[in-house]
């Protein structure tokens, strides 16, 4: 079957088939040394690298595009039909602009940084299900290794504030690593509620337990344990929206008073690193909680049987999987011209004292729930 | 030549980089950066033992958590001054001797490969170990008391932590 | 925030939160559906008040480089060049107005005799060089066929008048002569008088 699908989707679909010894290195480079496996796995990184870098293109569109609609503007609508090439045009502009280092700067880890930020979120790709078995990593720790290399990007930007030599850099990664710390805690908790729900941890079993269920959403978390999935889904969705930085948690690149934050120094192409892992994230942090709370690639009102097993279905709930997380980014956007940027104690009051309770109450009762 | 000979090498020439910066480095910050790339070079060879939750377990907790903490202190705090006395040179070398030997005797008594996963005493990985560690940490004969005096620990830090925060403003919110 | 003591006050916060960000929504993806009221300049403009003074027209027919506008230029951007021809043609060289300079005072308009000078409606001045700036409201140059046509029929009148003249004098000899062979010399002679004043006169150049 494999071999009757283009190329590209049959590496992606190549990975991620099920056993039962299985280890995150045995998957990339197969049992012993296999060369191969190896290769295939480069490949399915080169298809995610693609996936990830495509999609800024089309969120900094869609953004621009609803913040003008929101504004009564009309947002960018001169290169190409509805303005789509301009991300393009303004991509190829970041590339040929000058890439400056500051004279004062760590030099090295002032390249580093970006690079370092943007792998981080390109592997996290790798994690993210698009269908049964369109995964370039099935790895049964998904949820675990994406927390764990959600939380790595906070490492890069600190490095990037601090190698700019810059005040206001600094400043950025100082707010950047407060929240992400922070926030990591309601995120991880609301993460737990799935993984407890589900009892795995791997996204791809989680979506498929999702599956039928009444008009096929009666299985997804959020309506399966409604009383506390929804809650924790809203805090999952706050605490990921304070974790790609976005509004209104952008205070570590607060423009009206750190000039851009912990990117200040940065130009050119390593600055288009920032903006690709920013956008890039956002669809990351999003199809993470379709995963886990609104069913992955499951399609409502149609049940899984109709039409699972063959190609066309593979693409119809990676289509799916694409539209759901399309949807929250969408209410991303949504709220950052919607919300203004809030202050950094009314980040911590929100967290510590709003979010992270909640999150408890929540995985308390899902634990009652679930043993019910 | 082996994928995971090669990946022992370069796992295994990150880690000791990274431990020569931390420690030779005139820039604390380096250093924590230094201890980032050991830290994760040491995850990298759990995962190449096959143990992907302590690897995944590794970063979240000394990557994502310490050295960010680690970061978060050194830029808070003024740089050292203080010359390098003999006598704290002398103590840490003692120290680190002493750790060399025991390390070098436990690699020298070590059986099997010296990379990599053993085929025969391969760990059970993947999805199966995260369901013993639970196991284990909720069993009465195993490890439930350490995981309970820990977590009661981890209270009391925190507690801890909130009392220190709050003794000094008074103004409370 | 407000300060709300205990537990019902930290609920009320919440409440506060979550509802005020959905009425702050609700305001935004409403005006996400309302239309974009941006104007797409070069293709649409929005409509200018009545009496807008933009880009000069010229009604150039009507004109009769009179000269008056450039006269009454404060700040002297108009600049005219045309030749006088026989039956009140003008060939026209240029009628350039500087809009490096202009500040569309409208003086230029009020005093034309003919009214043929006006302020449009016309207000993007987007040039690559200041040089473009500078503008010849005429609509055409030189002379159309019509001048021509005029011109000629001024001068076949001309010839017509010189030639009635020249016949009426000839008769008015061949009279004063069959007069004074009468033997009356009594009237005295008339000065001539040209039929109509010279059209070719104030032809000028700069």
């Amino acid at each position: 079957m494999i071999s009757a699908l283009p190329p590209a989707a049959a590496i992606f679909l190549a990975q991620g088939t099920g056993g039962e010894s299985r280890s995150l290195f045995r998957d990339l480079f197969g049992a012993g040394s296999g060369w191969g496996s190896f290769a295939s796995a480069v490949l399915g990184f080169a298809v995610v690298f693609a996936v990830a870098s495509a999609l800024p293109v089309l969120f900094t569109w869609a953004e621009r595009r609803v913040s003008g609609r929101m504004q009564q503007r009309r947002g960018p609508n001169r290169v190409g039909p509805f303005g789509l090439v301009q991300a393009v045009a303004d991509g190829v502009k970041l590339m040929f602009k000058e890439d400056i280092i500051p004279a004062n700067a760590e030099r090295f880890l002032f390249a580093l940084a970006p690079g370092l930020v943007l792998a981080g979120m390109i592997a996290a790709f790798a994690l993210i299900p698009f269908s049964e078995r369109a995964i370039v990593v099935d790895a049964p720790l998904g949820v675990y290794l994406l927390a764990a290399l959600l939380s790595l990007q906070v490492l890069g930007v600190v490095m990037a504030g601090w190698a700019s030599n810059n005040k206001w850099s600094l400043l950025g990664a100082m707010r950047e690593a407060a929240q992400m710390v922070s926030y990591e805690i309601p995120m991880g908790i609301c993460l737990l509620i799935g993984v407890l729900s589900f009892s795995t941890l791997s996204l791809r079993e989680m979506s498929l337990a999702q599956a039928d269920g009444w008009l096929n959403v009666g299985n997804w978390l959020i309506f399966r344990n409604p009383l506390f999935a929804f809650p924790a889904f809203v805090v999952l969705y706050v605490a990921l929206l304070a974790n790609t930085k976005r509004a209104p948690f952008d205070l570590p690149e607060a423009e009206s008073e750190l000039v851009s934050g912990f990117h200040t120094e940065y130009s050119g192409i390593r600055f288009s690193f920032f903006f690709l892992e920013e956008y890039a994230s956002m669809f990351l942090v999003s199809a993470l909680a379709v995963c886990m709370f609104l069913g992955g690639w499951n399609i409502p009102f149609l049940p899984g049987s109709v039409v699972t097993g063959s190609v066309g279905a593979e693409i119809l709930a990676a289509l799916v999987l694409i539209v759901k997380s399309f949807a929250l980014v969408f209410v991303m956007i949504w709220l950052r011209w919607t919300l203004p940027r809030i202050r950094i104690d009314q980040v911590m009051n929100l967290c510590y004292k709003y979010l992270t309770p909640i999150a408890f109450v929540c995985l308390i009762g899902t634990c009652w729930w679930e043993l019910r | 030549m082996s994928a995971e000979i090669l990946a022992f090498l370069v796992l295994a020439t990150a880690t000791v980089a990274g431990g020569v910066v931390t420690l030779w480095s005139r820039y604390v910050v380096h250093s924590a950066f230094g201890l980032m790339l050991s830290l994760l070079g040491v995850a990298g060879f759990y995962v190449l033992l096959g143990s992907d939750f302590l690897a995944v377990t590794q970063v979240v907790v000394y990557v994502g958590g310490v050295v960010v903490l680690y970061l978060f202190g050194v830029m808070l705090t003024p740089p050292d001054r203080e010359e390098r006395s003999i006598r704290r040179i002398a103590v840490a070398g003692i120290f680190a001797v002493a750790a060399l030997v025991v390390l070098l005797k436990a690699v020298f008594g070590m059986e099997g490969r010296w990379y990599g996963v053993d085929p025969d005493r391969g760990p059970a990985s993947g999805g199966a170990v995260i369901r013993e560690v639970g196991n284990a940490f909720m069993d009465k004969e195993a490890y439930l008391l350490p995981f309970e005096i820990a977590s009661v620990l981890l209270l009391v830090a925190l507690v801890g932590a909130v009392f220190i925060a709050r003794r000094e403003g008074g103004r409370g919110s | 925030m407000n300060r709300r003591d205990g537990f019902a006050g930290w609920v009320r916060n919440l409440w506060d939160g979550v509802f005020s960000t959905m009425v702050g929504m609700g305001i935004t993806i409403r005006y996400f559906f309302t239309k974009p009221v941006t104007v797409q300049f070069p293709e649409e403009k929005m409509e200018v008040a009545p009496r807008y003074r933009g880009i000069h027209y010229l009604e150039q027919d009507l004109c009769i480089a009179c000269r008056v506008c450039e006269k009454a230029c404060p700040i002297d951007c108009i600049e005219i060049r045309f030749k006088r021809h026989p039956g009140g043609v003008n060939e026209w060289f240029e009628f350039s107005l500087d809009y490096n300079k202009c500040m569309f005072c409208e003086l230029c308009c009020i005093p034309c005799p003919k009214s043929c000078i006006h302020e449009g409606r016309e207000y993007s001045m987007v040039r690559y060089d200041r040089s473009e700036l500078v503008l010849d409201l005429l609509t055409w140059k030189g002379m159309r066929e019509v001048d021509l046509r005029t011109i000629k029929e001024a001068e076949e009148e001309k010839k017509r008048k010189a030639a009635e003249a020249a016949a009426r004098r000839a008769a008015e000899k061949a009279k004063k002569e069959a007069a004074a062979k009468e033997g009356d010399p009594g009237k005295p002679r008339k000065k001539e008088t040209p039929g109509k004043r010279d059209p070719e006169g104030g032809g000028d150049e700069r």
